[in-house]
């Protein structure tokens, strides 16, 4: 049932990008509305998708590799539509989209694994603490894009070469504001993740810090990222080094969520979650 | 009915001679009334701007196109005081789908002297409404003159032609924007004086910024610009603590060694706080050292730069150009098929097919459930065709007959289309000022 529900996700996640595709070549505005709907569905039916594995398994889906990836897919859909209604730069769904697909299909091609199913899984802590660390996490992917789309149009002003981006990005202004804007969600999402997870940790093993690699890595990006917006908002920088700054930042943030659960024994591990050391 | 058109334009004549054919415009009423004084012109309109002068005339279908030209160019000698001689070969002359197309190209600012400039639909419009209220106009100029403003309509949101700048003032402008999103709450900061940075200051102010700082080498010269602009005037010497404030700097003195150099501006990173600054030099030679461009956060464009923006820019608009002429086309094509539907036997014939096809469709119907004889339906047929008939017969007579003023004619003619919805024209509004303008 839920695997159908992924499916056809994928599919409204697939129109969508292409619509936005369409929409970067021709620069319709019909183009960025009819796909800015795909994705809207493809998000609703993954939620419905996401609530009947949630049922069935009676924790949240976010235990093996495939689940996670999977719902990394939702929380970066989830993230962009939510900001998109705020700030109306519909070009953002044309580099946003394919990362949504490109989550999705991850997650498509991993096996399916094993998955333990332990009571205590069933916490509202836990859930909260996945939720939130999980949107924190696509909100500063989404940074990265923003920075990304940044570097871009600077670099079509810079060179004086204004090709074929120039008149299809918006202003650096306006990606500036957008890049700030999923930085602040991305690291208030985070810190709320990392505070539920530690709170979690406490009912579980009443121990609320283990100075395991995953929350060491975590805690290490947190800082990356306390740094990047303490120079943003109190420093005043912005621009070009801002745009670095949050690119660079997000690789801790995928050594975090990918590497540091494949490169050390933990218990955060995709295939070992909640296996007591 | 057919159209005239002749006109000049910067295409085929020189600035002396357009300024002397604009004595015309002098009193727009009087040229009007002369025009329909010709023999045989039903309807008159014209238009005259510094690049181009354009009479439009209906007139009767008989007419010999070769005469008309003919007492048109003495009436316009007449006016203008020129030998006949002196602006015959500069004049060109188009008939029907000729002048339509055109027209239609002129209004679309195709014909321009800068392809997609939006001035000229304006001055089109302007004349119209001063021939309508002359009472120069008749059924066929003034559908035409609407088609005109429809097709321009059509060109400006179906083509980019005028979606890119092709002027330095307003190639820094569209980079501005491109920089700061809107332009509001911005702060210009002017150095130097000069024809082409006071016509981007003007731009800029246009587009809503906060403040214009003027700065000279004398204090006076500042003054007296700022003063234009509303603007505060500053001596050089405070230069380095005003960059910590501007967004915006268009300098153009003619100094000969950088008055901006890479160092002042690296200085004002700080105190700027990293904002992006756009600087625009129009100075030749260069007033801010190349280097300044490097800085982060900081874009430098010379005159160079915007030059080659504008150049690529107007290659741009050549190609969506064609696809205006594509419009123009179809629409020209439209207008001819109208036009030439306007006379007696094409409206009546409309008009009977459109009646027979009405009277089939329900004789289908009735017949469908009505189990008659074929003598029944025989009878059933003849007399709804004679109904037909006599509904159309006093209309027809009505066109048909002699009317002494031909104008009036196609007043009628023109009703009879609007009341039968023929060519798809039930409901197209052409007022004076109809709705498919603007």
């Amino acid at each position: 049932m839920s695997g159908l529900l992924f499916i056809l996700a994928g599919v409204f996640y697939l129109a969508g990008s292409a619509g936005y595709a369409v929409y970067l070549w021709r620069q319709r505005e019909v183009s960025a509305r009819v796909s800015a709907w795909l994705m809207l569905v493809g998000l609703v039916v993954h939620t419905a998708g996401l609530v009947s594995d949630w049922l069935n398994l009676g924790h949240i889906p976010a235990v093996t590799l495939k689940q996670s990836l999977g719902l990394m897919a939702w929380s970066i859909a989830a993230g962009y539509l939510a900001v998109q209604l705020k700030v109306r730069v519909k070009i953002l769904g044309s580099f946003a989209a394919p990362l949504v697909l490109f989550m999705m299909i991850l997650a498509w091609t991993q096996p399916e694994a094993q998955a333990v199913s332990i009571s205590k899984f069933g916490s509202a802590w836990l859930a909260f603490h996945v939720v939130s660390a999980f949107l924190g996490d696509a909100m500063l992917a989404l940074t990265a894009v923003a920075g990304a789309m940044y570097l871009l149009q600077e670099k079509q002003i810079k060179s004086k070469r204004q090709g074929w981006l120039y008149s299809r990005l918006p202003s650096l202004t306006t990606l500036d504001n957008l890049s700030r804007i999923f930085l602040i969600a991305g690291f208030s999402l985070l810190t709320l993740g990392m505070l539920s997870g530690a709170v979690f940790g406490q009912f579980i093993s009443g121990i609320y810090w283990r100075w395991a690699p995953k929350e060491v890595w975590s805690l290490i990006t947190w800082l990356v990222y306390a740094v990047i917006l303490h120079q943003r908002l109190t420093v005043g920088w912005q621009g070009r080094k801002a745009a670095w700054l949050v690119i660079f930042g997000f690789a801790a943030v995928v050594f975090t969520f990918l590497g540091a659960s494949f490169l050390f024994d933990d218990y955060h591990n995709f295939s070992t979650y909640g296996q007591p050391r | 009915m057919s159209l005239f058109l002749a006109g000049l334009s910067h295409h085929t004549a020189a600035v002396e001679l357009r300024e002397c054919l604009a004595v015309v415009d002098r009193s727009p009423e009087e040229t009007l009334s002369r025009l329909l004084e010709l023999p045989r012109v039903k309807e008159g309109f014209f238009v005259a701007t510094c690049n181009r002068v354009e009479f439009l005339l209906v007139t009767e279908k008989e007419a010999e196109q070769d005469r008309v030209a003919e007492e048109f160019v003495s009436l316009i000698a007449g006016i203008s005081d020129l030998n006949r001689l002196d602006f015959k070969d500069s004049l060109y002359l188009k008939f029907d789908r000729e002048a339509v197309r055109h027209l239609f190209r002129v209004a679309s600012s195709l014909d321009s002297m800068v392809v997609g400039e939006p001035q000229i639909l304006g001055q089109i419009k302007q004349a119209y409404y001063r021939a309508a209220s002359a009472g120069s106009m008749g059924v066929i100029l003034n559908r035409l003159l609407h088609r005109a403003f429809h097709v321009a309509k059509r060109v400006r949101t179906e083509t980019g032609i005028s979606d890119r700048a092709v002027s330095i003032a307003f190639a820094a402008v569209d980079l501005a924007k491109k920089i700061f999103g809107l332009l509001e709450g911005k702060k210009v900061l002017l150095l130097g004086a000069g024809e082409m940075a006071e016509l981007a200051a003007e731009h800029l102010l246009a587009n809503q910024v906060a403040s214009l700082t003027v700065a000279n080498r004398t204090l006076e010269k500042a003054l007296e610009v700022a003063t234009r602009f509303k603007g505060r005037a500053v001596s050089l010497a405070e230069l380095e603590g005003e960059l910590a404030e501007a967004d915006i700097i268009i300098s153009s003195t003619a100094a000969p060694e950088p008055v901006l150099t890479a160092r002042m501006i690296k200085n004002s990173l700080r105190p700027r706080k990293r904002r992006p600054l756009f600087i625009i030099d129009i100075a030749v030679p260069r007033d801010v050292e190349p280097a300044a461009g490097k800085v982060e956060n900081v874009f430098l464009y010379d005159v160079d730069d915007l030059e080659e923006v504008v150049a690529r820019n107007l290659a741009a608009r050549k190609e969506e150009a064609i696809k205006a002429e594509r419009i123009v086309e179809t629409e020209a094509i439209k207008f001819e098929t109208w036009l030439e539907s306007l006379s007696v036997v094409p409206t009546i014939k409309n008009i009977q097919a459109k009646l027979e096809n009405i009277r089939r469709q329900e004789m289908d119907k009735t017949l469908h459930f009505l189990d008659l004889t074929p003598e029944q339906a025989e009878a059933l047929e003849v007399m709804t065709k004679s109904m037909m008939h006599k509904v159309l017969h006093d209309p027809a007579l009505f066109l048909k007959r002699n009317f002494r003023n031909v104008d009036n004619r196609t007043k009628y003619l023109d009703a009879a289309h609007r009341l039968f919805g023929l060519n798809g024209l039930a409901g197209e509004g052409e007022g004076p000022a109809g709705e498919d303008e603007g």
